[in-house]
């Protein structure tokens, strides 16, 4: 819990590691929360482990990074999703804290701090073709989704 | 390509010394401006950051920093820099005060000006070299899977050399694996737009984009557009009074596009593209542009097809230096000047005409003054009783 933390807490990178552990798994959540594919979650998290490879964790709140990474994912795959709807799955922690417009201008820091690389290549057609070519018919409709 | 996050403007003006507005339209402005340190000339394109709606960054936005990026090639024009602009001092750029900006090189001319300058004249070499190089373009950017989704010869700049860059890709977007996945219908330039748009398909693929160069191609050989139609409606009279109405047996399915009633009702046969061109009877060009021009978009070459065409390999060898070109920009906007200046001339011309038919009418007036002059009317008064007050109307 973050809140716990005292300030000027360094974390170790055991605790990192932990941390972005804990946010894939909020990110997944939220991502089939709103019915996302699953290549714009992964791209989320890539976007969401390149942000903290550069960025300290006090540079900017993760719980707030979370959200716009989805939004900034969601546009780049070509199926944008409403910002008011990540808002409305989003817990009260969260709300308490920030507003939509927050969200929207971190959503330019991510984007400044990813240097603007915003595609993201990920293997999911490689993975198809070669579950194609092991003759595994039933696995390629659960890649696909 | 570096991108630059500027906090401030006054920044941007120590960086740039603008010069004029090139270009203004509906995605924002275009400033031609120096860069003070190496004294090169650059074109500033301003994007939107906050639309309207609270949807951040916007997408169209996004999609034209993604192609981009990804585009590598001589002919297309590339992104020097991005340049985030922001009025806060410190911290994090924020959307709703900041402002982006697109560097590029800047490209002096462009097709619609060349075409349009009566004092350029065109000759074979040089139209072959730029029909080249833009087709190369075009399969570089169909290469990466993406449409350019805007070609139109305003968009195809030419640099002094006489290298052709394609510009703006500010509605270009990559295309989706899935083939049915629609996407907006509301692309093109409208006399640019190739028949399965009017006709409202939104899973058109990346001929549309070839289409568009056909119609740079008649551009080149007619000097005017082809198709400059004024609506939708017009656009498909021109299209298919030339090709012909299509049906199910000459286009698979055409018939089941949503506006293929509203649209080809009322046709009337008229010249068809051989008889538009007959004075290029018997040039092998006539074929290329017979097959960009195809409005069956399965039918119709590829952009990588078209460059095969015997019409390249044929005497005169393109070349790109065989048009000397001017030494000030001839562009849209000069395209535009122009027009506005002739309009202008027509106008004191319209003008000066009524002056003169004036003068005459007066000259006659004073030759009838030794009539009379009419009566001048009398005043008329309306006097009404209303509830014990006058009410007065003068009449003069």
């Amino acid at each position: 819990d973050l809140s716990q933390i005292p300030p000027g807490h360094i974390f170790t990178d055991k605790e990192k590691e932990l941390l972005l552990l804990h946010h894939m798994d909020e990110l997944r959540n939220y991502g089939t929360k709103l019915q996302m594919h699953q290549r714009v979650i992964a791209t989320a998290m890539v976007y969401f482990k390149r942000f903290f490879a550069n960025n300290q964790i006090r540079d900017c709140d993760p719980l707030l990074l979370v959200p716009t990474v989805l939004l900034m994912a969601s546009k780049i795959e070509e199926c944008p999703i409403n910002c008011k709807s990540i808002l409305k799955i989003l817990p009260s922690e969260f709300t308490n804290l920030y507003s939509m417009q927050n969200i929207i201008d971190c959503e330019i820091h991510l984007m400044e701090q990813l240097d603007f690389n915003l595609t993201i290549y990920h293997p999911y057609k490689q993975l198809e073709l070669y579950i194609e070519s092991l003759h595994l018919e039933n696995d390629v409709a659960l890649v696909q989704s | 390509m570096p991108s630059v996050v500027i906090h401030n403007v006054r920044e941007l003006r120590e960086r740039y010394e603008k010069v004029l507005v090139v270009g203004e339209g509906a995605y924002g402005r275009v400033l031609k401006a120096t860069e003070r340190i190496t004294k090169e000339i650059v074109a500033l394109k301003s994007i939107p950051l906050c639309s309207g709606d609270k949807e951040g960054f916007p997408i169209s936005t996004i999609r034209e920093i993604n192609q981009l990026k990804t585009f590598n090639h001589n002919n297309v024009l590339s992104l020097r820099y991005l340049l985030l602009v922001s009025d806060t001092k410190e911290g994090w750029a924020t959307c709703s005060r900041s402002e982006a900006y697109l560097v590029f090189d800047y490209v002096p001319h462009d097709l619609t000006g060349i075409i349009s300058d009566p004092g350029i004249l065109m000759n074979e070499a040089s139209i072959k070299s730029y029909m080249q190089q833009l087709l190369t373009a075009v399969v570089h950017v169909h290469s990466f899977g993406s449409m350019h989704c805007d070609i139109k010869s305003s968009n195809v700049l030419v640099k002094y050399d006489g290298t052709v860059k394609l510009a703006d890709f500010g509605l270009a977007r990559f295309k989706n694996p899935n083939p049915n996945v629609t996407y907006c219908n509301n692309v093109v330039t409208r006399w640019y737009r190739p028949p399965e748009l009017l006709l409202g398909d939104n899973k058109y693929n990346e001929k549309i984009d070839v289409w568009a160069v056909g119609c740079i191609l008649a551009e080149f050989m007619d000097r005017r557009p082809i198709y400059p139609g004024s609506d939708e409606k017009d656009m498909c009279a021109r299209i298919f009074s030339m090709m012909g109405v299509p049906t199910n047996s000459t286009w698979n399915n055409v018939e089941g596009l949503k506006l293929y009633r509203v649209m080809t009702s009322g046709i009337a046969k008229g010249p068809s593209l051989r008889d538009h061109f007959a004075s290029f009877r018997g040039f092998v060009v006539v074929d290329l542009l017979e097959a960009l021009l195809q409005i069956d978009p399965n039918k119709r070459i590829s952009a990588e097809q078209a460059l095969r065409h015997p019409w390249f390999s044929q005497a005169p060898e393109p070349s790109k230096s065989a048009l000397k070109l001017p030494t000030e920009s001839r562009n849209e906007s000069w395209v535009k000047k122009q027009f506005a200046e002739q309009e202008k001339r027509r106008m004191q011309s319209h003008q000066q005409q009524m002056l003169r038919n004036g003068n005459r009418k007066r000259s006659i007036d004073t030759l009838n003054a030794s009539q009379p002059p009419p009566k001048k009317q009398q005043k008329i008064t309306n006097t009404v009783r209303y509830n014990g007050h006058t009410i007065t109307n003068t009449i003069h």
